[in-house]
């Protein structure tokens, strides 16, 4: 073999198992966590192989790989916090709202740390050394730190990405559509509007024109339920009436999904069945899903660009918030920055 | 009704132990590709011919018609001493000694070396930084080791053969390691080269083993324009024989030219081969135990005097400890020598029985004449 296909080969064959982790995980059960972390491995073992492939430049494309990667990450921050002050003016104050805030100042505090840590040595002096060294140690302590969860996070937004690209048929039986909040009591949101319309769209592409199914009970401070609104847009929007069937008891995303499962077990003994929510939602609805042995595909509809960053924050830390998912993070932390610090400071020290 | 619910009872458990082992599988997979990329990402890879690093000092120049006597020896990387057996040689150890015992079998080994007062030493298995060898820098050990009234005894030139950032076999791992040959000269020496040799194995294999190479080192000599070249040399233990034939190839070529040019020609070292001017007989080999490789002198032609002793040997197998085995049924090699120019009188060669206590090998001093 020819030195360039042998270098080729021998890249590809760990990148190769490494997608091939993935893709029997996610086969077998889509809605584990650790899914996010084998996507997270097989695009980087993609990153040296992608390098290697343009063969006598292969140094080239790895130094303009890591100067995107490099201004990527300093815009993060940048980004992040000017989405923060958006959320700000277009949904008010809230903590939810301002979760992108709050990810843009730390991710900026951690990169000002990982420069100050190379900085730092150089006013080494004698006096100073235990001062500085200890300084160094938190310095890059923090920084891996927030490169962790920065990194994890990442891989779940990554993942949740990837779980809308998977490609399925188009012949549903069923379409189950999220509810969430009416405006003023009565009226359809843009957010629900944007999930209604991505139903409308699946109802619009399939052969055989499937049972739509809004779903959402009324809330206290609502004049009707979710689901009837949602009726009445899809009537609005062209769907006839006999192609909808509403589920208005639930008041919870899993009773969403336990009362629309019984609606479609009483009429079907082998449905295919698809799920409509917002597309940063897919993830812990298919969780739900598997949870409750509700066989669908979900199906993620658009939400405006300036939401999207907040949302997904949401979604993160509430799947974090679970003790099982806390506890793997906390040692997956512990597990990577401890022995981290460790190699660096060695390294450094010498 | 029971029958069914046991029934379904039955399928989630199959489900969930199905579940288990395909994880566990996965995770196993995972393992073996993350060992591969790191692996392939730090792969040692040296250049063909690398310029090394020499002192020159404040040595003198090399005499023509004064006694040189060059020393080779393996030194096991100071962990293979009577104490060791090592599993690829049918043993099991991997982690064969101690701290203590690693800096006392180096100790051993320098004190020897000091008492026969070589011009010139070849070195193997030096550990500059394994964890075999507990981290300790043996090149500086060796280095530092042979001081003259405060003055370094020797110009030393290190190069690597080995360096692998984690060797994942066996249980348990023999870690990282990087370790290689080093020739300690006392004249003055104008300059060290590494020379690469032909590598036998195959990635995935290759990642974790030897990329062998020679030193060669010019020494110039006093009233002449002709050099003393000195090469350093390490063959491969535990290739299929081929990795070795291909090596002593390479050698010969570098030697004949060498030879042609009208300098002097020293090659010393492990060469896992036993000349073929060395009766097969001298050290029969017992059925399963490792064996060395058979070295072809015609193949470097006319003009090469093949020094290798049999009346005492260089090796002794690591197929289990020394110390309180049976001596005379241990299974012992002859795979360390020299093969000098013709333009050199040699007036010995002796293997040194030092009874295997520091290293697996036993030193090899040649006297010899620049002529």
């Amino acid at each position: 073999m020819s030195g360039y296909l042998s270098r080729v080969f021998e890249f590809a064959v760990p990148c190769l198992l490494f997608w091939g982790v993935l893709a029997v995980s996610v086969s077998v059960d889509r809605s584990r966590f650790r899914n996010c972390i084998y996507l997270l491995l097989a695009a980087a073992s993609t990153a040296p192989l992608f390098c290697v492939l343009s063969g006598r430049h292969a140094l080239g494309t790895s130094r303009a790989l890591s100067i995107l990667i490099f201004v990527v990450l300093l815009s993060v921050p940048f980004v992040l916090i000017e989405n923060g002050v958006i959320m700000y003016r277009k949904e008010g104050r809230s903590l939810a709202n301002m979760l992108s805030l709050i990810m843009g100042i730390l991710v900026g505090v951690g990169e000002l740390c990982f420069f100050l840590f190379f900085i730092f040595p150089i006013f080494w002096s004698d006096q100073n050394s235990d001062f500085i060294t200890a300084g160094m140690k938190v310095l890059l302590f923090i920084s891996l730190s927030v490169m962790y969860v920065s990194v994890v996070f990442v891989s779940f937004m990554s993942y949740t990405v990837l779980l809308q690209l998977i490609p399925r048929k188009r012949d549903f039986d069923y379409v189950i559509i999220h509810g969430s909040g009416l405006l003023r009591g009565r009226e359809v949101s843009k957010l629900l509007a944007d999930r209604i319309d991505k139903a409308i769209e699946v109802y619009e592409k399939d052969p055989t024109p499937p049972i739509l199914i809004p779903s959402g009970g009324k809330g206290h401070d609502e004049e009707i339920s979710e689901a009837e609104a949602m009726e009445q847009y899809l009537i609005e929007h062209g769907i006839p009436q006999d192609h909808i069937i509403r589920e208005d008891r639930s008041t919870t995303t899993r009773e969403n999904l336990i009362f629309s499962k019984k609606i479609i077990d009483e009429r079907a003994a082998d449905p295919y069945v698809a799920l409509v929510t917002s597309n940063y939602h897919v993830y812990r609805a298919l969780s739900l899903c598997d949870d409750i042995d509700l066989e669908c595909t979900g199906i993620g509809a658009h939400v405006a660009r300036y939401y999207w960053p907040s949302a997904l924050l949401r979604e993160f830390a509430a799947i974090m918030s679970k003790k099982k998912n806390l506890l793997i993070f906390i040692a997956g932390w512990l597990c990577s920055v401890i022995p981290a610090m460790d190699v660096v400071m060695w390294r450094v020290i010498q | 009704m029971k029958n069914i619910n046991n029934g379904k009872k039955y399928s989630v458990r199959k489900k969930k132990i199905f579940r288990f082992l395909l994880s566990a599988v996965l995770f196993i997979v995972l393992l073996f590709a993350s060992m591969l990329e790191y692996l392939t990402l730090t792969e040692f890879k040296p250049a063909p011919s690398d310029r090394l690093a020499v002192d020159h000092g404040n040595w003198e120049l090399l005499n023509k018609g004064e006694t040189l006597k060059v020393l080779t020896w393996n030194c096991g990387y100071g962990a293979l001493g009577d104490n060791a057996d090592f599993f690829m040689d049918g043993g099991r150890g991997v982690m064969t000694a101690d701290r203590e015992r690693v800096q006392s079998n180096l100790n051993g080994i320098m004190e020897a070396s000091a008492q026969m007062d070589p011009d010139v030493i070849l070195y193997q298995e030096v550990d500059a930084s394994a964890a075999r060898s507990h981290f300790i820098d043996e090149e500086i050990e060796m280095i530092n080791g042979f001081m003259d009234e405060e003055e370094l005894r020797y110009s030393s030139a290190y190069a690597d053969n080995l360096n692998v950032r984690f060797i994942p076999y066996p249980i348990p791992p023999i870690g990282s390691v990087r370790s290689g040959i080093m020739s300690l000269t006392g004249a003055f020496t104008d300059s060290a080269e590494r020379i690469q040799l032909p590598c036998p194995f195959k990635w995935p294999v290759r990642l974790a083993n030897f990329k062998r190479c020679l030193i060669l080192s010019r020494i110039p000599v006093k009233d002449s324009d002709k050099e003393l070249v000195v090469i350093n040399l390490h063959m491969d233990a535990y290739d299929n024989g081929e990795g070795k034939t291909e090596q002593t190839r390479v050698l010969s070529e570098i030697m004949k030219r060498e030879a042609e040019e009208g300098n002097y020609v020293i090659a010393g070292g492990d060469f896992n081969q036993t000349f073929d001017s060395v009766e097969e007989s001298a050290y029969p080999l017992q059925e399963g135990k490792w064996a060395p490789g058979r070295l072809e002198t015609g193949i470097f032609g006319e003009g090469w005097q093949f020094l290798m002793n049999s009346d005492v040997p260089s090796c002794r197998s690591l197929d289990q400890p020394y110390a309180g085995s049976d001596k005379e049924s241990f299974q012992y090699y002859a795979v360390d020598g020299f093969i000098v120019s013709d333009n050199i009188e040699v007036r010995s060669c002796k293997t040194k029985d030092l009874g295997f206590v520091c290293t697996d090998h036993n030193p090899v001093l040649l006297e010899c004449v620049l002529k």
